[in-house]
């Protein structure tokens, strides 16, 4: 990744290339979680992903450019879904812009108490604190690029996330094990 | 105590175990026994945190890919702040700018004379055979994909000061250009109407999909937002938001909404068949509705049976061969009636 970024600088167009059907697939994954707009979406990608060539004697200046870059394209989407929220006809109060806990695999298998028990735990969490989980573990991101990712400080990020994760843990009330096998990938 | 979830050097080890990680921690538990049951626990939560997967359609990145690089080249090629049009007449000599003012006049003039549509046209409608889908633009620029036994009906011409207005049968994809665009300041005739037998859906600028089929009316947002009204005027208006899927059946009391893949509903615009729900009797039902074609199975529990993923449509053989591959059957053809024959299993 690092040797791509730095080629790409020095106006390498095939790194670029290889670095947008990479970032593509991770921002249209990252970015469907707050919207099903695919339209939109495709949109905010283009722009962003152009500036990254445009701008690229920038590269080198920036300290993580891969988290800067996740900063730019969730800054543009979330510029857009609220100019979206402004042409709608009918007269609603805005709304949040939401993480939604959908998101989280959860076995299908288990009993309704249990998925329910824990689909309540993960809609206890904030949706930025969803956000930050899916991004540490998702992304593999570090607790630093969080930060730069969410435009907050790295000791805010650590607050969100152990709170996040304990919260879960309390909110459960269930033996971990149980949380854990509840928690499980499965195929989509 | 020190809770292991929130330790970054933990879940990296948890995330990406290495050789010097797993010694670390292998020698730490050595040293804290009492800690090893926390450990565990803690390890096998956050491998277990899992988010779905939300892919692309094949191919879109590479689609993309070469739009931005053409993008990039016409950037690179032409770094001209003003476009080149507006430039030339402004480097112009004045009997040139007289000229250029003439014509555009000439050329306004010509519009409201010759292209303009008049005020009293008669109903316009535009439908599609079995089989056949059509692409339309509309003179706002809004565009509608008509599928298959469908149409769209425009009863009177439309104008600025009321909204736009148009009665739908079948099925069609809608992309709603917004007329105003200054989002602020909405007005009555900026809004966008479909009608269909039972329900209306209002729209600024958007992109949805609308299926009435027996007696059904399916609306998929892919984009914007939408309201929904209904003929029954005991029943709510409905707001969508993208990826909500409203699905109305006068005869059933409850109006469904709930959320969808966008991608789904709209797959038939690109000649391919994708259902949520890959049943045989929902592919035969599409089937019957675009191909104007009567299906019967001499196996009832054939219908029962799911074919996933998407289907080509570009004729009604392609289906069929998937349909009699998958199914092992021989599709017999009278006319337009189709009799489903399950093959004698071989012993």
């Amino acid at each position: 990744m690092e040797a791509l970024w730095t080629n790409i600088s020095t106006g390498e167009i095939s790194a670029y290339e290889q670095l947008y059907i990479s970032l593509y697939k991770r921002f249209f994954n990252y970015g469907r979680k707050f919207t099903a707009d695919i339209p939109m979406l495709e949109d905010v990608l283009q722009e962003v992903l152009l500036t990254v060539w445009m701008q690229r004697e920038r590269i080198p200046a920036l300290q993580n450019p891969h988290a800067y870059y996740f900063a730019s394209f969730r800054n543009a989407l979330f510029a857009r879904l609220k100019q979206a929220q402004n042409m709608m006809p009918v007269a609603s109060v805005s709304e949040e812009i939401d993480f939604s806990a959908d998101h989280f695999i959860i076995n299908k298998e288990w009993n309704q108490e249990m998925q329910q028990n824990l689909l309540r735990a993960l809609n206890s969490l904030t949706p930025r604190q969803r956000e930050a989980i899916y991004l540490r573990f998702y992304e593999g991101f570090s607790y630093a690029e969080v930060a730069v990712a969410l435009g907050i400080t790295e000791k805010a990020t650590y607050k969100i996330m152990a709170r996040a994760l304990l919260q879960l843990r309390s909110t459960m009330n269930l033996p971990i094990l149980t949380v854990l096998l509840l928690l499980r990938q499965l195929p989509v | 105590m020190q809770d292991f979830l929130c330790d970054e050097a933990f879940q990296n080890w948890v995330l990406h175990p290495d050789a010097a990680s797993d010694a670390y921690w292998e020698q730490w538990m050595e040293q804290h026994p009492q800690q090893r049951p926390a450990i565990f626990q803690a390890k096998a939560f956050l491998r277990e945190l899992r988010f779905v997967h939300h892919l692309p359609e094949e191919g879109t990145e590479e689609q993309s890919l070469k739009q931005v690089l053409l993008r990039i080249e016409e950037i690179e090629r032409a770094p001209v702040t003003r476009p080149a049009l507006i430039r030339r007449i402004f480097n112009m000599s004045l009997s040139g700018k007289i000229a250029a003012a003439c014509l555009f006049v000439l050329l306004l003039a010509g519009y409201f004379l010759f292209i303009h549509p008049s005020r009293n046209e008669k109903p316009q409608q535009f439908a599609t055979s079995f089989g056949k889908q059509q692409q339309l633009t509309l003179s706002d620029g809004s565009s509608v994909v008509l599928n298959a036994n469908s149409s769209v009906t425009l009863k009177k011409p439309w104008s600025d000061n009321v909204p736009r207005e148009l009665w739908l049968t079948g099925e069609a994809f809608f992309k709603v250009v917004h007329r105003n665009a200054d989002s602020t300041q909405i007005r009555e005739a900026d809004r966008f109407l479909v009608h269909t037998d039972d329900l209306t859906v209002e729209v600024l600028g958007t992109a949805f999909n609308i299926r009435n089929r027996r007696g059904k009316t399916e609306v998929m947002l892919q984009q914007g937002k939408i309201s929904v009204r209904f003929n029954d005027s005991s029943k709510a208006p409905v707001v969508l938001r993208p990826g909500d899927l409203l699905v109305y059946d006068p005869a059933e009391k409850e109006i469904l909404q709930r959320t969808a893949s966008p991608e789904k509903y709209v797959a038939w615009k690109e000649k391919k068949l994708l259902l949520e729900d890959p049943s045989v009797a929902a592919i035969i039902a599409y089937l019957e509705d675009n191909y104007g074609v009567t299906i019967r199975l001499d196996d009832p529990q054939l219908a029962t049976r799911k074919i996933e993923g998407p289907i080509l449509l570009d004729n009604l053989e392609d289906p069929l061969f998937i349909l009699s591959t998958v199914l092992n059957i021989d599709i017999q053809r009278n006319d337009s009636l189709l009799i489903f024959k399950t093959k004698p299993t071989k012993h």
